[in-house]
């Protein structure tokens, strides 16, 4: 075990904003912490970096309790939303004000700059200012300053937020090689389900500061706990039909077929999205979306079906899943 | 008139009106004793240099009195940049009820006209034996100026992103690490403004060091200057005031012209943040 | 520890500007004059009474409010204009910005001289070009007529502060977004008519500020007066602040100079109410 949070909880005021938090990131592993803005995820980050204090619980790093150490003495390697590069300072100054801080001597200091300048290809903008590079050569400085801290943990803050799309897709696999080739933990925030399945080895799901579910990609895919869940992963969403009392069921709209004698149905909107197109159709359940191959001709008025297996099952009134067999 | 010819009117009435008794006095300063009493007038001998001669010749010298009002300027924007740069950092980093009742104090004893201390500043020189010092005139005068530029660099700091600092703590920096390297760097602009502002208030102040300074050779400039006019206010020979109030001006008008944008940025900022 | 950076100012601040309030209050209860061998002792509230009969003190007052609302509603106004002109854009804007703000850079006192000199009779250039075009007048006695030397004060306290004041309201004015005035106009507005729909409104906020701390300043005008008139002629153009000094430095009663500044301070503050009321008052009759 490398990172242990137990039972942590912060208060603001009269608000919990983290609730009885519990959590382990084992070495080498990447967790995604995942959830709508205000769900806690980047607060439990600043919990685990030591920018905030928790109200109650702990933070065990190596076993070792680290819940009142200062963050500048945490051994923690942190990427930040906005990157926060020092923007009086240039790439090179920016990276060695850290190992100047630590009293690391000139000659070592710049042995590992250059190993990490040359790492992340940095090496022809070292002179540059923060101002004067692109948003993808901030985040590989912002990645750079987190490497040369030489952590015992990795926290990463959304970094692909302030890149465009195009970009995101590129740099996902670099992010992961850098940083998920290493032996250390990996707390990974973001509000991207998309980027959380792409990038982590487990998600942890919150919502209003507690956590939701938390397990790989795929369980939390073919296994949401909650209607949240179900709704938060898979795009396009899942859709929610009451067919009985006191159950709703869910179905992915990749699972939605058409059939000669199910669900008579109406489509009343269509999206073309090149390799499939996504259906808005109106039937006695409600609106119903379906993904069906690009290259089809529809015609308005079509009949419904899904296989029994694909329907995920929910309590209505605690949103809870039906564990079924 | 066209709207352009009524705005260049207007702009040259601006100036006429801001520099014109700036440069009756550079005038009068060049004007023989006969031509000061006949200014429009045909005059033989109109223009000397007799009236600096003489700032520069009288006991102790002129320039005496500008380096007393550097020195007291220097030690005062100094201690204040001191003193106000921790305070403001932890005026934004209290809670906000707080920073707010505080920065409500500030700004009303920002408002407070300071004539009204002398009595009381005179006492503190009296029994601490303050009084003839340049160094402790600057005390009262960084007093002065904080809360100004305590309200000048927090507004400064807190402009600047949260991110920034937690980076640095991340790194490993230290509250005083953190001012070296990242936090004073980055408000520099506001800190200059603020410095700027100090030293021109300590300039310029009159009353505080009219009642603190009573030796010849340590007056500051406004009192000195003072100390000219209150020697007789219906005396002819006026040139060598004239003199005296052109050497006075002119490290003013040079500190305008390097600093303007300071300057403005810097009471601009007191306005909007104020 | 954070308390901690804050400390040194707190304790400069409460030294500089609390100590003496309170070090006034109590002087103001005690006779401490020559009289006494400067020594404190309770007077029962003898200076305040004296203060109430004292004809001085209410023509001081009344000098200082004058002086006051002149030069701070002249200032106002012209400011107001200057502003307006600057926000505009055009070529050497920066450099006559430096300018303008030359008289409020330049020492008090060594203004007030130059302005002794201009007002000066009859040698200054006023008397000098009001003889070259009317050799009827001997001399305009500026600053030896009662009823005129303040208003010379007005002036120079006017050419002073009006550039302060301008780039507090340029400041204000560009806040105001553009759109504004845009849309102002694309619904039929004049341009006339904007200034006051849009651009005085807005501004209230600077409004107030720039005449509550001139309005404070002018209150306590001490160089000025003192380099120019030195209070005269027969006391007309002295200021309550220099009405303190006197009684302190030249009387040396420390005891009345200070029920002075107390009864100074509740008049500002009292002047500083009023005018926000009236300020208050004004806009909702604009609406």
């Amino acid at each position: 075990m490398s990172l242990n949070l137990e039972n942590l909880a912060r208060r603001i005021g009269q608000k919990w904003i983290i609730q009885n938090l519990n959590l382990n990131v084992d070495p080498g592993e990447c967790l995604a912490l995942l959830g709508p803005s205000g769900c806690g995820k980047s607060s439990t980050l600043r919990l685990i970096a030591g920018l905030d204090k928790p109200t109650r619980g702990s933070i065990y790093l190596l076993g070792k309790d680290i819940t009142n150490i200062s963050p500048l003495k945490r051994r923690v390697g942190m990427v930040f939303q906005s990157y926060a590069l020092y923007p009086h300072l240039d790439v090179y100054n920016n990276l060695a004000l850290g190992l100047k801080i630590r009293g690391i001597s000139i000659k070592d200091q710049k042995h590992r700059l250059d190993n990490v300048l040359g790492l992340l290809k940095l090496d022809l903008l070292s002179n540059y200012m923060p101002s004067q590079l692109s948003g993808g050569q901030r985040q590989r400085v912002a990645l750079a300053r987190a490497l040369l801290r030489d952590p015992d943990l990795y926290l990463l803050d959304e970094p692909m937020s302030n890149l465009d799309a195009q970009l995101r897709e590129d740099l996902r696999p670099e992010l992961r090689n850098l940083i998920l080739g290493n032996k250390q933990p990996v707390v990974y925030v973001t509000h991207d389900q998309q980027e959380a399945m792409a990038m982590a080895n487990r998600i942890a799901l919150l919502k209003e500061g507690r956590l939701e579910q938390i397990g790989t990609p795929k369980e939390l895919y073919l296994r949401p706990r909650t209607t949240f869940v179900a709704g938060f992963i898979g795009r396009p969403q899942i859709n929610f039909i009451k067919r009985e009392p006191g159950i709703i069921v869910g179905i992915r709209p990749e699972d939605v077929k058409f059939s000669i004698d199910g669900l008579p149905s109406k489509i009343i909107h269509k999206e073309w999205h090149g390799s499939n197109q996504l259906l808005l159709l109106d039937s006695k359940f409600g609106k119903i979306r379906m993904i069906t191959k690009a290259n089809m001709d529809i015609p308005s008025d079509i009949n419904l079906t899904w296989s029994k297996s694909k329907e995920h099952l929910f309590r209505e009134d605690s949103k809870e899943a039906i564990i079924k067999d | 008139m066209t709207e352009l010819n009524r705005r260049n009117t207007t702009i040259l009435l601006l100036i006429l009106w801001s520099i014109t008794p700036l440069i009756w006095q550079l005038y009068t300063s060049f004007c023989s004793p006969e031509a000061l009493i006949s200014p429009f007038e045909n005059i033989a001998k109109r223009w000397t240099l007799d009236n600096y001669r003489q700032v520069f010749q009288a006991d102790p010298p002129f320039w005496r009195y500008l380096v007393n009002s550097s020195l007291v300027g220097i030690y005062t924007t100094f201690i204040t940049l001191l003193i106000s740069i921790p305070a403001a950092y932890s005026l934004v980093k209290l809670p906000r009820r707080i920073a707010n009742v505080s920065k409500l104090v500030l700004t009303s004893v920002a408002l407070f006209p300071y004539v009204l201390l002398f009595l009381a500043l005179l006492e503190f020189a009296r029994s601490l034996n303050l009084g003839n010092n340049l160094l402790a005139l600057s005390i009262p005068y960084s007093g002065l100026s904080l809360p100004l530029a305590i309200l000048l660099i927090s507004s400064a700091i807190k402009d600047l992103p949260a991110d920034l600092e937690e980076a640095a703590k991340i790194d490993g920096l230290n509250l005083w690490q953190r001012f070296r390297w990242i936090l004073v760097p980055l408000i520099a602009p506001a800190c200059a403004s603020t410095a700027i502002i100090v030293f021109l208030f300590s300039w310029n102040e009159y009353p505080i060091a009219l009642t603190w300074i009573s030796k010849d050779e340590l007056l500051t400039l406004p009192v000195a200057i003072a100390r000219l006019a209150g020697s007789s206010v219906y005396s002819v020979p006026y040139g060598a005031y004239a003199a005296a109030t052109v050497i006075g001006s002119i490290p003013l008008i040079i500190i305008m012209i390097i600093f303007q944008k300071q300057i403005v940025s810097g009471l601009t900022q007191g306005a909007v943040k104020g | 520890m954070i308390i901690l950076l804050l400390l040194p100012a707190i304790v400069l601040i409460i030294l500089i500007f609390c100590v003496p309030l309170i070090r006034y209050l109590w002087l103001s209860l005690h006779a401490s004059s020559v009289v006494t061998g400067l020594e404190a002792l309770p007077n029962y509230g003898a200076n305040w009474f004296r203060l109430i009969n004292d004809d001085r003190f209410w023509q001081d007052a009344l000098q200082t409010s004058r002086f006051a609302t002149l030069s701070v509603s002249l200032e106002i106004v012209l400011a107001f204009a200057i502003a307006l002109l600057l926000d505009q854009r055009f070529r050497a804007r920066g450099s006559i910005r430096v300018i303008s703000l030359l008289p409020w850079a330049l020492p008090t006192t060594v203004m007030a001289l130059g302005w002794r000199w201009i007002f000066n009779s009859p040698y200054g250039p006023i008397d000098q070009l009001l003889i070259l075009f009317n050799s009827n007048i001997e001399s305009s006695n500026f600053l030896s007529n009662p009823d005129i030397a303040w208003i010379t004060t007005v002036v120079a306290d006017v050419w002073k502060t009006t550039p302060f004041v301008a780039l507090i309201l340029l400041a204000g004015l560009q806040t105001i977004p553009n759109d504004l005035y845009e849309a102002f106009r694309l619904e039929g507005g004049t341009k006339r008519q904007a200034i006051f729909r849009i651009t005085i409104p807005l501004l209230k906020p600077y409004f107030l500020i720039s005449i509550i701390f001139r309005l404070a300043q002018a209150f306590g005008v001490f160089d000025l007066i003192q380099v120019m008139t030195g209070g005269g002629p027969a006391g007309s153009t002295e200021s309550l602040a220099m009405y303190a000094y006197i009684n302190a430095m030249r009387f040396l009663d420390f005891g009345y100079s200070s029920t002075i500044m107390i009864a100074s301070f509740i008049l500002l503050v009292a002047a500083g109410t009023i005018s926000f009321l009236l300020i208050n008052f004004f806009r909702k009759v604009i609406y």
